[in-house]
Formats: C-alpha cells, sequence, structure tokens
C-alpha cells in the first residue's frame, strides 16, 4: 500500500455525507486526494452503461465518477459501510459496495481502499479510521491524530451549514424543504436542478441535512422505533424538527429507493398541517414535469398563505 | 368604449382548448379540438374559431394566458401575460363554477391529477408519473382495438350487466386482458365496462393513493365525458360524482382568469393566427450537460428560447 500517494474520492453516495471525514483524514495523513467533479450528463451516462437497469439512479451516477476517477489515481476509495447500530443501518448497496464496483469494472483492474464494518461487529468510526490508516501503513499515533483533527474540520463543516440555514430560517420568502438522501439533494445533476428551479419561483431552498445529526437522529426515534436506516432516520428527524418553520416539504427521492418508498410514504400519512410534495427524479433528461410540479406545489403554499384566488367575492 | 374581455389557452398532449370570458367570468367564445401534436398550429386554428365567435366591436382582448404542458411556447406565441401551471389553473377555474369543491378528479389525454380544495383554494395535488395507463389514451387505443369510437364507450358501458374484470395497470398487460376476454366470448359491452372500471380504480388506487376524497367532487378533463368511468367512480366512492358541461374548458377558464386578476394588460392580436411559427431543438455543446434547448422563431425571427441549464447555452435574440 506504500505506493499510494493519491486517493480517489467518487463525488457519490455517502460522499455527501462522510466526504469532508475522508478527504480531511487523507489528507492530514499526508496524501493527496483527488475528488470526481461535480455530476452532469456525460458522468450518468457512463454510470449508465456500467449498471444494470434495476439499481436505483445515485449508484448509476457513482459508477460514472468512479470510472471517472480510473487511471487519475493509485486507489479509488469504496468504503463498506453497513452501519454502527442495528436501528441505525445502511442500505444494501453499501454492505456490497466494494464487492459491486471490483465486479463491475472487473477488466479494467482497479485498485480499491476500503474499509469495512457492520452494525453486529463491536467498533467505533474511531476504530474503523485505525484499521484504515494501518492499511495505509501509517503509525498509529499519526493516525489517531489525522482522524481527531479531520473529526473536527468535519464538524466545523457541518456547523457552517446549520448556521447557514438558520439564516435562510429568517427569510421573509417561502421556504421549502427539500428532504432526501444527501447525494440525492446535491448532486447538481439530481437535486441541485431542483434547487434553481424553487429559487427561480422565488422560493427559498432548506435541507433535511442542513440540520443538526445528532438531534435529527434522536427526534427520529418519537417517529419510529424499529425503523432499520440510518439516513432515513436522519431525513425524518430533520422533517419533524423543520415542519413549523418550513411552509412546505418536498420529499425527494431518486428511482429506485427501496427505505425511501416505505418511509416517505409513512411520511406522507403522518405528517400533517404543512404541504407536502412526493417527487421521485429518475434518468429522463428535461425538467419539463418536475418544474410543473414544483411550480404547482409553491403556488399551493402561495395562494393558500394570501387566502385564495381571489375568484370569490 | 370596448368592454374589456380576456382570452385563456390550456394546451395539453391531446387536446387544445381555448376560451374568452369577460369581467363577470362569462364565456364569450370557446373552442375545443385536437393538438395532433402540433401546439402552434392548434392554438392558431383555436384562434380563429374563438375569432369568429368574438364580438370584437364590443370588446377587446385585455390579457391573456396559457396553461398546458404547451403553455411557455403559446405563451411566448401570443405574448400572454400569465403563464401557468395546469394544476392552479384548474383549481381556479373550478373553484369560480363550484365555490365549494372539496375534491377535483381530472383525467386528461396523458396526464390525471387529483387536487384537494379547502376553503376555496388548493391544499394538496398529485399527479401522475410517466406512465399514462389509465388516461385519455389508454381508452383511445382500446377502443381502436375494439373497433368501436371512443365517445361511445360511456353510452355503451352504461348498457352492460357487469363489468369485465380488466387490468389496467399497464397498458400492455391491460391489451392482452382484454384480447383474452374477447376470445373467450365474453361481450363487447362488460368489456368496455370493465375498462371505464379499470379505470376508475386505477387513479383512485394510483394518483389519488392516500388523499382523502371529500364531497362534493368534481370530475373533469376529457375521460369526464364517458358517463360509464363517471359511473364507476360514484359506484367506487359511494358519493355523487359531479360533471360540469364545461369542465373540459376549466384550464383555459382558470388561466383566462388569473389574466384578469393580474391586471397587467396587454396587447393581444388575433394576427398571430396568421404568422409562422417555428421551432428548433438544439443540442448545446458548450458542457457534458448537453441541454436540450428550445428556440421559438416567428416569421424567421427568434421570439423566445429555453431549456439551458446554465448561462453558457443562453441563446441570445
Amino acid at each position: 500500500m506504500s505506493r499510494i500517494h493519491t486517493i480517489g474520492i467518487p463525488r457519490g453516495l455517502m460522499a455527501y455525507r462522510d466526504g469532508i471525514l475522508w478527504k480531511e483524514f487523507f489528507g492530514n495523513l499526508g496524501f493527496e486526494c483527488l475528488v470526481s467533479p461535480k455530476s452532469d450528463r456525460d458522468i450518468l451516462d457512463t454510470g449508465m452503461r456500467r449498471a444494470v437497469d434495476e439499481t436505483c439512479l445515485p449508484f448509476k451516477m457513482y459508477l460514472g465518477h468512479v470510472e471517472w476517477l480510473i487511471g487519475k489515481c493509485d486507489a479509488v476509495f469504496v468504503p463498506r459501510t453497513a452501519g454502527y447500530k442495528k436501528r441505525e443501518k445502511l442500505c444494501t448497496r453499501y454492505e456490497s459496495l466494494p464487492d459491486l464496483i471490483r465486479n463491475i469494472f472487473r477488466d479494467e483492474h482497479i485498485d480499491i481502499l476500503t474499509v469495512s464494518y457492520d452494525w453486529d461487529m463491536d467498533t467505533s468510526e474511531e476504530k474503523v479510521f485505525l484499521e484504515l490508516g494501518e492499511q495505509l501503513e501509517k503509525p498509529k499515533k499519526e493516525v489517531k491524530k489525522a482522524y481527531a483533527k479531520a473529526k473536527k474540520q468535519q464538524d466545523a463543516w457541518l456547523k457552517n451549514r446549520e448556521k447557514a440555514q438558520n439564516e435562510t430560517l429568517q427569510s421573509s420568502r417561502i421556504k421549502v424543504l427539500l428532504s432526501g438522501h444527501p447525494y440525492v439533494l446535491h448532486d447538481t445533476y439530481m437535486g441541485g436542478e431542483l434547487a434553481q428551479i424553487i429559487n427561480n419561483f422565488g422560493a427559498e431552498v432548506l435541507y433535511s441535512d442542513c440540520v443538526n445529526r445528532e438531534s435529527a437522529l434522536k427526534k427520529s426515534y418519537d417517529f419510529s422505533h424499529v425503523m432499520p436506516w440510518l439516513i432515513n432516520r436522519e431525513i425524518t428527524g430533520a422533517d419533524l424538527l423543520l415542519k413549523k418553520k418550513a411552509d412546505g416539504i418536498i420529499l425527494l427521492s431518486a428511482y429506485p429507493c427501496g427505505p425511501d418508498a416505505l418511509v416517505n410514504d409513512m411520511l406522507t400519512r403522518r405528517i400533517k398541517g404543512i404541504p407536502l410534495l412526493n417527487l421521485t427524479l429518475d434518468a429522463q433528461s428535461g425538467t419539463a414535469g418536475v418544474e410543473t410540479r414544483i411550480e404547482s406545489f409553491i403556488d399551493i403554499i402561495r395562494y393558500q398563505k394570501a387566502g385564495g384566488y381571489g375568484n370569490q367575492n | 368604449m370596448k368592454k374589456k374581455a380576456y382570452l385563456g389557452i390550456d394546451i395539453g398532449s391531446i387536446s387544445t382548448k381555448g376560451v374568452i370570458i369577460n369581467e363577470k367570468n362569462e364565456f364569450l367564445a370557446e373552442c375545443y379540438l385536437w393538438t395532433e401534436g402540433n401546439p402552434t398550429q392548434a392554438t392558431q386554428k383555436v384562434l380563429r374559431e374563438l375569432e369568429k365567435q368574438f364580438d370584437a366591436d364590443a370588446y377587446r382582448i385585455a390579457a391573456s394566458g396559457t396553461t398546458g404542458s404547451a403553455r411557455k411556447l403559446v405563451g411566448s406565441m401570443i405574448g400572454a401575460q400569465v403563464i401557468k401551471n395546469e394544476i392552479t389553473a384548474h383549481a381556479v377555474g373550478t373553484t369560480t363554477l363550484h365555490p365549494d369543491v372539496r375534491t377535483i378528479l381530472e383525467i386528461g389525454g396523458q396526464d390525471s391529477k387529483i387536487i384537494c380544495v379547502e376553503n376555496g383554494v388548493a391544499v394538496d395535488y398529485a399527479m401522475n408519473t410517466l406512465c399514462a395507463a389509465g388516461t385519455g389514451a389508454f381508452l383511445s387505443s382500446q377502443a381502436h382495438r375494439l373497433g368501436v369510437e371512443v365517445e361511445e364507450f360511456g353510452e355503451i358501458a352504461l348498457k352492460a350487466k357487469k363489468a369485465a374484470p380488466i387490468a389496467a395497470r399497464c397498458t400492455v398487460f391491460a391489451e392482452s386482458d382484454l384480447v383474452h376476454k374477447l376470445q373467450v366470448g365474453c361481450p363487447k359491452e362488460e368489456i368496455i365496462a370493465g375498462l371505464c372500471k379499470a379505470v376508475a380504480g386505477n387513479y383512485l388506487n394510483n394518483v389519488a393513493k392516500g388523499k382523502k376524497i371529500v364531497s362534493p367532487v368534481v370530475f373533469q378533463g376529457g375521460v369526464s365525458k364517458n358517463a360509464g368511468v363517471v359511473r364507476m367512480f360514484e359506484e367506487q366512492l359511494g358519493m355523487p360524482v359531479l360533471v360540469d358541461e364545461k369542465g373540459h374548458l376549466m384550464g383555459a377558464f382558470g388561466i383566462a382568469i388569473l389574466a384578469k386578476e393580474r391586471q397587467d394588460e396587454g396587447e393581444f392580436s388575433f394576427d398571430v393566427a396568421e404568422m409562422e411559427f417555428k421551432t428548433r431543438e438544439i443540442t448545446c455543446g458548450k458542457c457534458a450537460n448537453h441541454c436540450e434547448i428550445i428556440c421559438v422563431y416567428r416569421d424567421g425571427m427568434l421570439i423566445d428560447s429555453w431549456g439551458n441549464r446554465c448561462d453558457n447555452g443562453a441563446v441570445r435574440q
């Protein structure tokens, strides 16, 4: 492993949640990090050529990012993240990610840097990073320091986002909460397009992952004790915490997502007293359908606030 | 001095609708025809028809609006003051004529929607996804297969003693189901009644899933003209379903009212019916997104363009 100088990080899936921690950790240990560029049509098309039809859009996008990194780095970082707790797991994509990538890119013989953890193992985030550092042949003390520093850097990043969102909450404009997996919300070719459309209609965008993670996670247990997925817990908790502060919630999902299909249905039935829209993105190009749906939704909020259409005298 | 009138056009994938109303929301002219895949020509035909019915000596068009899937294109074509989605347009139109409405069911040519209304304003809605199962296009294709005009469907369905069970979740399944029923000698009217039942059932289980349907219910869109589907809705919902005589024009009516309320007057001339409009789709090559940009030309001059994700793709006029 000592021949590794540059570590590639695909800008997809959990990179949108934990990417800062990874990047800073590797950086603190003296490695170069190469993050693939923001998603665009080309990256998606590349990913789609690699993927089976039935898999989800974010995974197809991820494959495009992995392919972009081939030949540009010494190893691609593809962790196997299954969750740390029984009720805070991740979907099966993550539990099999390195195997999937290794097999899909079998002919390219790409070098994968990976680490694995599971909810039934007695482990912690720090232990996982120590293991990762050991693989990279760095002294334990140095790895510990690199992790602690990276954790601080990530915390600062998270705090900044929370702060920015709290400022948006003060706005007098209509505030729409985009609720979904971080890799759907912040991917330029998925949620990024939506945020643009919402802004164009004169409304502010709030994000479910710009809420304090620990508070959201805790709150989610009010909603369900048995729900097994970490990210859906963070989303649910954020929705509940922001329900009174936002003017409307868009449950944004990328097709097909198993956990979203279950949880968003529950949310639709149980979140009351705020306009709520279910929106599912797929690989279809063109935003006309999405635009109509968002425009209709913002109209509902706007005319309700105005008390009617002014057509009943 | 001429009195003010307002024009509303609703350009759907299958049909194009146009109305002109006065200050009191009364219809001065109306028209309904097939889009036939050409929204600009359909609009021009609608305008010519409206012009015939319109009393230009007594009225002048003070403002106009467009809605429906080609609203942007036609909006820039006629210089509309209001360009708005069909959910809002339908909600405004329907609540004007039926102020107490609580649920609006709508099945059009290629889409279907439900709008929930409280105190005269929409509070929730849902639209079908990409799949057009159970819409007007689905019924037309089945009518064709059965050798019956789709307009006759309702009447035939009402004559049936019972409805044959047909799966309407997917057009492909429905077709094979239908062929099977024909082959086992099921009477045509029962199959047609079955199709109507399937459309209503499919709608309630998909588009309206999870929505609370509260009376009074108004059903509109092209499919509302099918009495068979209306009856199936009434049976399945256990409540009366109202179909307005002008139900097919509700989107155009609603957008005309929005144009009126906007109080932002603009010039409009029926001359656009005689101008040449062309649209061109270009694929932008300036970045990896390859946006599809739509350019609209009037008599060879670029008047509008959209579809670019960023400024690099902006088409200069």
